[in-house]
């Protein structure tokens, strides 16, 4: 009777012994035709990964490297880690005068936003200022959602870049983290039903269907034993009322960063945007409004460990969006 | 380095993905024949995870977790090979045996009743037992490769051995025959 030494090693030797050496080449040839055509998944990440990618390959392949250092070196290109600019904890520009603790439930005032706002700008870094965004496809495609951005760190992301959307305007911003990847982010959903096991949402199977109300989605998230919820509370924002909930996803990587699909909670409604968890503990605020009976939400999606002075820039502007509903 | 190609990779290089997947192909396709045995499956198997792999990169928040992903992926790949089979536990056969490989197990008989005994283990324990004997993880890290509680990883690679190791006690031994539809 082998020992179990004896044992371990003879099955270890044994699987050596019948394992192949070698892939064949066409095998990969053949993966490879069809990755090339194929489109990466990931929401937010992949589209604005490419983004900030592309940029980076026109900024040192289509300039003279002496442009590239002097405009990396006075920090008129992008500010942002890997390009020469302020690390991730540069104070705002202009702090807001009245700092929100976050979360919050209480109602916020929102400031006004100011006099000539872009509508919808280009996946793409934002300028300080003012924007519109008109993140719905029909039948919500005239409301809209006006915000003050206080910095120029972040990231908007159109609609019309994210795979499998039909969403036809600005759908969030994305503020990214050093190693290039998005790390915060606010996003604009409507959402149809919740997914029964987030790490294998594709299909319909285990849908989680859930109701036209506010308090609908709230009672389907906080009734999910798939992830964490906080008590919802009341919160107004944008001239709306509705709950705040806030959202953390498992904090076992295994459950969350290796999901063939990602992680996704929940189901748009037609037309838009599967987003996944950034990764274990992604914390995500929302506000579930009704607006004009429109249910609406507005996330921030973060860690418990995001640097709390970008947590308040990203709190600011959600505390300026004004909400019109046609 | 290998870090950096995950990175450039999950921001849509494709390059860099070219790499990672040639230099993982190999090892992927071993895992993969082993639990299948069948390369044809197994063929399938890896390119269904790289696929896979490159669609989901950007999901991936930890490049040092890559490699594990990938285990993951193939895993999952072979699981889905079976059920678009919808036979998985009936196609797959052991591999016939070539009496010209000579390993230090020494006989042939050995090997008889490994192939025996690993061919009745689940298609969930012979992963386990892959990913452990083969592969060198850590039951802890193929829980968290599988996504299974650590308990579960334990208790199927403990049956799994004892099964192999009743195989290897078996007082008689029988002809080594295609077990279609046996397993």
């Amino acid at each position: 009777m082998p020992t179990d030494r004896q044992l371990d090693d003879r099955i270890s030797r044994w699987l050596e012994a019948e394992a192949p050496t070698q892939l064949p080449d066409r095998v990969l040839r053949a993966t490879f035709e069809r990755t090339r055509t194929t489109r990466q998944k990931g929401g937010w990440r992949a589209v604005l990964g490419r983004s900030l990618m592309n940029r980076t390959f026109f900024a040192l392949g289509g300039a003279a490297a002496v442009i590239v250092v002097g405009v990396l070196a006075t920090g008129l290109y992008f500010n942002q880690p890997g390009f020469g600019g302020p690390p991730e904890t540069t104070p705002l520009p202009t702090p807001p005068s009245a700092p929100t603790v976050v979360p919050t439930a209480a109602p916020s005032p929102a400031p006004t936003p100011s006099a000539s706002p872009v509508a919808d700008p280009p996946t793409g870094r934002l300028n300080a200022g003012t924007y519109v965004a008109h993140p719905f496809g029909p039948p919500n495609d005239g409301m809209s959602f006006t915000f003050i951005v206080r910095s120029n760190s972040w990231e908007a992301l159109h609609g019309r870049d994210v795979p499998d959307s039909e969403e036809s305007g600005v759908v969030g911003l994305l503020r990214f983290g050093e190693s290039g990847v998005p790390t915060m982010g606010m996003g604009f959903h409507r959402i149809r039903s919740l997914n029964g096991d987030p790490c294998n949402h594709p299909g319909t199977a285990d849908d989680v269907a859930i109701g036209p109300t506010v308090d609908d989605l709230v009672a389907g998230l906080t009734s999910s034993t798939e992830y964490e919820t906080s008590d919802p509370t009341d919160v107004s924002l944008g001239g709306y009322s509705g709950k705040q909930v806030v959202v953390t996803m498992p904090a076992d990587p295994a459950a969350v960063d290796q999901c063939a699909e990602g992680y996704v909670i929940w189901n748009p409604m037609e037309g838009g945007f599967y987003d996944n968890a950034f990764g274990p503990e992604n914390r995500w605020t929302l506000w579930i409004l009704d607006v004009e009976g429109q249910r609406v939400v507005i996330r921030i999606s973060d860690f418990e460990d995001s640097p709390a002075d970008l947590r308040q820039e990203l709190q600011s502007i959600v505390d300026s969006i004004v909400i019109t509903a046609p | 380095m290998r870090r950096d190609l995950v990175e450039a990779a999950a921001r849509g290089d494709h390059e860099a993905f070219e790499v990672l997947a040639t230099s993982a192909g190999d090892r992927l396709y071993a895992v993969a024949r082993l639990i299948l045995r069948s390369s044809d499956l197994a063929e399938d198997a890896v390119q269904e995870a790289l696929v896979r792999a490159w669609q989901q990169l950007p999901s991936l928040r930890d490049p040092d977790r890559f490699d594990a992903w990938l285990h993951r992926l193939v895993v999952n790949a072979c699981a889905d090979q079976g059920r678009q089979l919808r036979r998985w536990s009936q196609q797959v056969r052991p591999l016939p045996l070539d009496a010209s490989i000579s390993d230090d197990t020494g006989a042939v008989a050995d090997r008889e009743q490994l192939e025996r005994g690993f061919g009745r283990l689940k298609p969930e324990q012979r992963a386990v037992v892959v990913l452990h004997y083969y592969s060198g993880f850590s039951a802890a890290e193929i829980a968290r490769i599988l996504g299974i509680p650590e308990g579960t990883a334990r208790s199927r690679l403990h049956y799994a051995t004892e099964a192999m190791r009743a195989a290897l006690q078996a007082d008689a031994r029988q002809p080594m025959v295609a077990h279609n539809g046996t397993m």
